[in-house]
């Protein structure tokens, strides 16, 4: 399958698994192309163009996790 | 010293003996994964013994490698995604290419998120009973089956969840005791039977399909611990005949035969083949001469293999259902070969 790869500031491409909108801002949830075990979360900020940047808390990295991980479980209680 | 003065150098003796203990299971963690902070890793080993229930000896012999190594997935993910104190805050342009992974790999790599996000949101940014009380639940039930369980009740989310209920159901149930191992309590220290694996994935799956690889994964990794729990039995027996003589086990290691081992230790007078407990000792490093230590039991698989459990679960992927004779039959060859050493 295809998926979108964006490279971070530490030059490492990083797999695209999810977006997630929340707050009136969309973040990225990343996988390392070339470790598996290295993860993270980015958030979309918009100026003169798009850009990736880390969160600002762990609150706000809270919130969206929580997102994540509700939507993976709604999806296995539909089945 | 009066009475209180005694009790008081004796909690601080303890104090401090438990100090060290944590800060040795620390450095262990530490020396195993880049970028964990000592502070972090001591708070973590705080948990795996006072609430997971981990002994040191278990956590520095490696039993409690996959707790940890979750643990770090979700410490990695909450540091590189929080801005640091210390940080300057830089902006990448965003810029997106395409690529093409198997949707395999794609599935694992969210499986392994959600473990992560699961240990960010319950563990590090807000320890909730839920999650403390499963791991808890677990480890009364045995420590062989805590990493299984760990993962599949935490991706379950909440006790009462069918699927971890059926499925610590199932464990129970398939379980046996090592010969001559014991818990602290007296209780004997229980493993699995690798044939029913199979039938136990399948159980858990038709309840949560989901769960499939991740199952797959840690069936694999339970193969493991039986082989490091047989280990330990035969460790153990070393050390009733050498009176934890550190030597024998280093000529066990330097021989790596079984059956050179056991003459030896009959030549030198540390057994006797007349001592009822014999063969109880050869059976033990009979069986472990049939299996092997892997860190990674899939990966220890011959990539033919590997390709066989990832087919499968392409398969399952696209029909979105588990063909039982089929799969359970292909888990057993490959229990098999591993029990013949063969790749």
């Amino acid at each position: 399958m295809e998926v979108n790869v964006v490279t971070l500031e530490n030059n490492k491409d990083y797999i695209i698994i999810d977006t997630i909108e929340f707050n009136d801002n969309k973040y990225l949830f990343l996988s390392n192309k070339d470790d598996e075990n290295d993860m993270c979360v980015r958030k979309i900020i918009t100026k003169d163009r798009e850009y990736l940047t880390k969160l600002e808390s762990e609150n706000e990295l809270e919130e969206v996790l929580n997102i994540f991980a509700t939507k993976y479980k709604g999806e296995k209680n539909e089945e | 010293m009066s009475r209180l003065d005694d009790q008081i150098t004796n909690e601080m003796i303890q104090l401090v003996n438990e100090n060290a203990e944590m800060y040795r299971i620390a450095e262990y963690i530490v020396s195993k994964h880049d970028g964990i902070f000592i502070d972090d890793a001591r708070e973590y080993a705080k948990y795996l013994v006072k609430t997971a229930g981990f002994t040191k000896n278990e956590i520095l012999s490696g039993k409690a490698d996959k707790s940890i190594s979750n643990w770090v997935r979700g410490m990695m993910l909450a540091k590189n995604s929080v801005f640091q104190q210390d940080e300057t805050p830089q902006e990448t342009p965003l810029k997106t290419k395409k690529e093409k992974i198997s949707p395999t790999n794609f599935k694992k790599r969210i499986m392994i998120f959600v473990a992560g996000t699961i240990v960010v949101i319950y563990l590090v940014v807000n320890l909730i009973t839920g999650a403390v009380s499963i791991i808890k639940e677990s480890v009364e039930q045995s420590r062989v089956e805590t990493s299984v369980s760990q993962s599949i009740g935490m991706l379950a989310s909440a006790p009462g969840n069918d699927a971890y209920e059926h499925k610590m159901n199932i464990i129970s149930q398939n379980a046996y005791p090592v010969p001559g191992s014991f818990n602290s309590d007296g209780s004997p220290v229980i493993a699995y039977r690798n044939e029913d694996i199979a039938a136990d994935i399948i159980k858990v799956c038709s309840h949560n399909p989901d769960l499939f690889d991740l199952c797959v994964q840690d069936a694999y990794f339970n193969m493991s611990k039986n082989r490091l729990g047989n280990m330990d039995d035969v460790l153990r027996w070393l050390q009733i005949y050498s009176e934890d003589k550190e030597d024998l086990q280093y000529i066990y290691e330097q021989v790596k035969d079984c059956d050179i081992f056991i003459e030896y230790l009959v030549k030198e007078g540390f057994i006797s083949p007349n001592n009822e407990d014999y063969p109880l000792l050869e059976a033990a490093i009979k069986e472990y001469k049939t299996l092997r230590e892997y860190n990674s039991p899939f990966s220890a698989l011959s990539k033919e293999h590997q390709k066989v459990i990832e087919n499968l679960i392409d398969e399952y992927e696209e029909n979105k259902s588990i063909s039982y004779p089929k799969f359970a039959g292909i888990l057993k060859e490959l229990v098999e070969l591993d029990r013949k050493g063969g790749r």
